[in-house]
């Protein structure tokens, strides 16, 4: 048996050996790889791990910890000098307090062009994996916003579809604003529909609005239609003078918006962050969902699943009108709806720590788990959290790997396409990539969730996160923060 | 000779016996089932009773079909994580039972003995340390108010020390950190109980020849073993279930089980049948200890507590 | 105090030698252990330390000022004054501190006098009552959480079920009386519920605490003081107000005290049932110590909290013990 292992083995190796650059002797040296807890993101470095140490001779070790004290267990380690970290999957979003400090060692650019970079899309080729012109990183995982939802329900030929438009005047298809959204939403709440031949109440939403966990993602996914001006790409801040946009009417409209959403799920949903939902919403509690690629896989996954192939994928709606902080004013669009699709995250990316005694080793395995075969093949397995980053992964001509992974057909073009519109948009919005960004965002996250529970309105939260965020942006620098915003959002006005 | 309680006496206190044990099981019970249940018997849930195929025995159903014989309950149980926990896993499940035996049980003997020897110190000899003033009541006082210190804080001065001392993910490393900790409550305690010895069992062997640290392994020590018992109980409970300092201090050699029980909740949803059946492995061996030092935990209180 | 030892012996023995002997292996650890964090963190309480600065600057070529990389200031100490965030979880902290050890305080005393009754399967019950205890923290608060749910929980369709039986006897009732009355209590997601729910589930964890250092008190009362008071006709009531109380007070200043400081600390229940939600209501100081140090990076900050926290509770144990040692009887 052992030797029958090693032929195919060695016969696949053989064949890769084809495809990729000579295979390196790193036999003796040990790379320490970090990243979070469970299957998702460490599973695919147990399983293709022994492939890289019998080509190259080296050995792996997996450590993981929990994604809720990863970042501060991994920058505990980088300041006190006291890890031995070489290779590190994290979320792209802790690039400020990773890359801006020089932790991280900078990807040669032979093996950026050894990886397909053509086939990646750019805002994580270029953007996401990258502080300032230098690139740290590896692309691994693509994550942005969609929308999920019901589509046995929210269609036009539904059951429901004459008893929506009498009563809101327009026809039940796809929201494509959020007004739409809120209104499907509120029509559902409470109805008694048939899910998986049972018939149990529904609720309208199911979105993750617990404290310190996702709930700000999705509230910015909310504000991003609102407050997101298609002609300004500063979203946060002004790139004027670092002034905090984030109290304007825009962003205080949609609070207002995920503030009523707490009615239109279930009690438990203040409790709930992305963990729960992504339980809940296969299990048929809610008609939408916003969430990141996750839910795609695991709304196919029989284990966990009571609504395969009825869930409907769609990029995040947009605001039927925006606020313009420049003018001053709510514009509303030609077409009636303002699309700025949140990239909240950004993704999972794979870095070498600067200080690493194995760098080489290190990189190469970096480069061994982010070839593009690889990725392509993990993003379509419900098990990994592996989401999509490649044009070729978001091919909807051939969706083969889709269907090999239990798609049916139609649903995994409208899980490419809804991904693939999202990442794609010329509006699309990027987290906060500025230093301190943990901070800023925490103290977001804070004053939502006393908006949450009505101990102050949606503007006082915000005004409060405005008067905050000055305090931090002072406390760091201002002018430092301001360039840093600059470059982050590609300003050059 | 004892009061002779009333028949609704009795009935009042094995109510309130039972209803406290349900009170104390149930989440247990909940734990167990939940380690065998598919996940959308958890997120459809509540499910409380597993329905088991019995074996040879069938029935006649409505259509007149032999179906083997299933006991009544809501859900159908599976094997499945309990089997991915001591097969896929078992070498990092192996791996973090080891090292939360070894770091409790070394830090529990270390405050054992330090903590004996402290709380004797205390009880049994004038300390008067003229430059800060403090008698023996503030020496006590001191050791105590290191439990006060914030743990969250003190994790990254720790990081800083260890990393010197090449003490990080190291067994050594964990035992000295959760010594510190149980100290304060081995010498606050055991201080306690021997204030509560009579000083003349020493006396007198000592008068008969023996040194002071002979009496004190010959007769004190042997006298307070209940005592020590229940530091011993104490400090392997919160040396065996410390997370905050296990998770900063260790990466992979001496990392202990509430690393990996925490770590069961990650973006692709909280696995709550991991958590349930970690939990259980986990409590185990402790509630094992705590049937076989039952009996002292109770009496090795008894003498030292009391005086306060 | 014992400190006692008669002259004759303590002549024979190197008294001097052997009180250094016995205390200084523990003082020389906790002070080895101790001195460098306090001092490093009470330093840095003064500075304007943030994380990445130092790095940021040697990355771009520029002077460390100082040669350090921060300044000296007092800016932590009187943020803390207008930081009303802190001002939050120093409320709820104290809520906890207070609501927990009351309860298990009262819980603990209960079940002490339970078990120090003579029944069958006491040594059993006795075991069974003490696991709670033994359960790694962070798996108590997911086991809260599983309990506490207001949809897949046990407690929330035993609600459910109370709600549809009492909207039936309002149905039965004339009027619209309880017809669309609701049975639902908010354990995880209401304000004003979520606190005491991080209490009842910590209290579910910590009551044997109590119980087992209270009953071991209760067992070095000796019957024939019982006997006595039941000779001269005491109600049981007063027996217990009159004898057993008091007799257990230095012990009980000794758990509450302790369970008093723990509850100071909590944090894993928190992060995992609620993660400080809903709003404010249940963040704790060292959840906010924990996110300023390590999350924010602003060390500084933290410590100034911490350490004006540690002044705080060493002034209120102080008071604790002196009050405490005032009331017990000699």
């Amino acid at each position: 048996m052992r030797k029958f292992l090693l032929l195919v083995t060695v016969l696949a190796l053989m064949l890769m050996s084809f495809s990729m650059v000579q295979a390196q002797d790193y036999s003796g040296q040990t790379i320490v790889v970090v990243t979070q807890t469970g299957r998702s993101i460490g599973g695919p470095v147990e399983d293709y791990a022994p492939e890289w140490e019998a080509m190259t001779g080296g050995d792996v070790q997996l450590q993981q910890f929990a994604f809720g004290e990863l970042f501060e267990k991994m920058i505990a380690a980088f300041e006190t000098g006291s890890i031995d970290y070489d290779v590190m999957i994290f979320p792209a979003d802790w690039a400020g307090d990773f890359m801006a400090p020089g932790y991280l060692e900078p990807i040669p650019q032979d093996l950026l062009d050894s990886l397909e970079p053509d086939d990646i899309i750019p805002l994580y080729a270029d953007r996401i994996t990258a502080w300032g012109d230098t690139v740290y990183a590896l692309p691994y995982d693509g994550d942005s916003h969609m929308m999920y939802y019901r589509k046995d329900l929210v269609n036009p030929e539904s059951p429901y579809a004459a008893d929506f438009e009498a009563e809101y005047g327009y026809p039940l298809d796809e929201p494509q604003t959020w007004d739409q959204y809120m209104d499907m939403a509120t029509f559902f709440n409470g109805m008694e529909v048939e899910t998986a031949g049972e018939v149990f109440p529904i609720y309208g939403v199911g979105e993750a609005q617990r404290r310190n966990a996702q709930s700000y993602w999705v509230y910015l996914s909310h504000a991003a239609g609102y407050a997101k001006a298609p002609d300004n790409p500063c979203f946060f801040f002004s790139c004027e003078d670092m002034t905090p946009e984030v109290n304007n009417p825009g962003f205080v409209r949609a609070l207002e918006d995920y503030i009523a959403l707490r009615d239109l799920g279930p009690e438990e949903m203040i409790n709930w962050d992305v963990s729960d939902t992504r339980v809940q919403f296969p299990a048929g509690c809610c008609v939408f969902n916003i969430d990141w690629g996750d839910v795609g896989p695991i709304s196919y996954n029989p284990d966990a699943s009571i609504i395969i192939g009825d869930t409907g994928f769609a990029p995040l709606p947009g605001g039927s009108e925006y606020w313009d902080s420049m003018a001053g004013e709510w514009v509303t669009p030609e077409d009636g709806v303002n699309r700025a699709p949140f990239i909240a995250f950004g993704g999972w990316i794979i870095a070498v720590a600067a200080d690493s005694d194995v760098k080489e080793a290190a990189l190469d395995f970096a480069a061994f788990m982010a070839r593009p075969e690889l990725v392509r093949e993990l993003a379509t397995i419900p098990d990994t959290g592996i989401n999509p980053s490649r044009y070729s992964q978001l091919d909807t001509e051939d969706v083969s790997l889709w269907v090999n992974a239990g798609f049916d057909e139609a649903g995994a073009v409208d899980y490419l396409s809804a991904i693939l519109e999202g990442i794609n948009h010329p509006n699309a919005v990027l987290d906060l990539r500025i230093r301190g960004s943990a901070e800023y965002l925490s103290i977001l996250d804070t004053e939502i969730a006393r908006a949450l529970v009505g101990e102050i309105t949606a503007q006082e939260a915000l005004d409060n996160v405005a008067a905050q965020w000055n305090d931090v942006t002072d406390r760091l620098g201002r002018d430092v923060q301001l360039e840093q915003y600059r470059s982050s959002v590609g300003y050059t006005g | 000779m004892r009061k002779k309680r009333t028949f609704l006496q009795s009935v009042l206190l094995y109510a309130t016996v039972l209803f406290w044990c349900f009170i104390v099981l149930f989440p247990f019970y909940w734990l167990l089932t939940t380690s065998i249940k598919t996940q959308i018997s958890v997120s459809r849930g509540p499910k409380y009773l597993p329905s088991f195929e019995v074996p040879f025995i069938t029935i006649i159903d409505e259509d007149g079909n032999e179906v083997p014989y299933t006991t009544p309950g809501d859900f159908t149980p599976t094997g499945q994580h309990w089997q991915d926990l001591f097969t896929r896993d078992r070498d990092e499940v192996v791996r973090h039972f080891r090292n939360s035996l070894i770091a409790a049980s070394g830090s529990t003997i270390l405050a054992l003995i330090i903590g004996s020897m402290a709380g004797y110190g205390l009880s049994r000899f004038k300390y008067y340390w003229g430059r800060l003033g403090w008698d023996n009541e503030n020496i006590a006082f001191w050791i105590i108010s290191n439990r006060f210190l914030p743990p969250a804080l003190f994790v990254v001065p720790f990081l800083l020390i260890y990393s010197r001392l090449g003490l990080i993910d190291t067994h050594s490393g964990l035992i000295i950190a959760y010594t510190m900790f149980n100290l304060p409550f081995a010498v606050w305690i055991m201080r306690d109980f021997f204030n509560g010895l009579p000083i003349e069992l020493e006396e007198s062997a000592m008068i008969d020849g023996a040194s002071r640290v002979t009496a004190f392994l010959r007769i004190v020590l042997p006298l307070s073993a209940p005592g020590l018992v229940a530091v011993a109980i104490f400090s392997f409970v919160f040396s065996w279930n410390e997370y905050l300092y296990a998770l900063m201090l260790t990466n992979f050699e001496a990392i202990t089980m509430p690393v990996l029980i925490a770590g069961q909740n990650n973006t692709r949803g909280i696995q709550w049948w991991f958590i349930s059946a970690l939990t259980l492995t986990a409590v185990a061996p402790v509630v094992v200890i705590g049937l076989l030092l039952e009996r002292y935990i109770t009496r090795g209180l008894v003498a030292g507590a009391i005086k306060g | 105090m014992q400190e006692k030892a008669t002259p004759s012996v303590a002549r024979k023995d190197q008294y001097a030698v052997m009180k250094r002997v016995f205390l200084y292996p523990a003082i020389t650890l906790l002070l080895a252990l101790s001195i460098f964090p306090l001092l490093w963190s009470l330093g840095i309480s003064f500075t304007d330390f943030q994380r990445g600065d130092q790095a940021i600057q040697a990355n771009e070529g520029e002077e460390v000022s100082g040669g350090l990389g921060f300044n000296l200031t007092l800016q932590n100490y009187t943020r803390m004054l207008t930081d009303e965030r802190l001002h939050a979880t120093i409320r709820n902290t104290f809520f906890y501190v207070f609501a927990g050890v009351i309860i298990q305080y009262f819980f603990g005393f209960g079940l002490a006098l339970l078990l120090n009754q003579h029944f069958i399967g006491r040594n059993l019950v006795r075991v069974i009552f003490l696991m709670p205890m033994m359960v790694t923290p962070v798996a108590a608060a997911y086991t809260g959480r599983m309990m506490f749910d207001s949809t897949i929980s046990p407690l929330a369709q035993l609600q459910r079920t109370l709600t549809s039986m009492v909207q039936s006897i309002g149905a039965a009732l004339p009027g619209d009386f309880l017809d669309n009355a609701v049975v639902s209590i908010p354990w995880l997601t209401d304000s004003f519920v979520a606190p005491l729910t991080m209490v009842l589930i910590d209290s579910w964890q910590w009551i044997p605490f109590m119980t087992l250092l209270l009953l071991a008190g209760m067992q070095t009362i000796p019957d024939e003081i019982y006997e006595a008071a039941r000779v001269d006709g005491a109600s049981s009531w007063r027996i217990l107000t009159r004898i057993t109380f008091p007799i257990l007070l230095p012990i009980s200043a000794t758990v509450i005290l302790i369970r008093g400081l723990e509850i100071f600390k909590i944090i894993d229940v928190i992060m995992v049932t609620t993660g400080g939600g809903p709003g404010n209501a249940t963040e704790s100081l060292t959840m906010y110590i924990f996110r300023t140090a390590l999350t924010f990076g602003n060390y500084g900050y933290a410590s100034a909290i911490s350490f004006a926290l540690l002044v705080a509770v060493i002034i209120f144990a102080t008071l604790f013990l002196a009050g405490m040692r005032r009331v017990t009887p000699r």
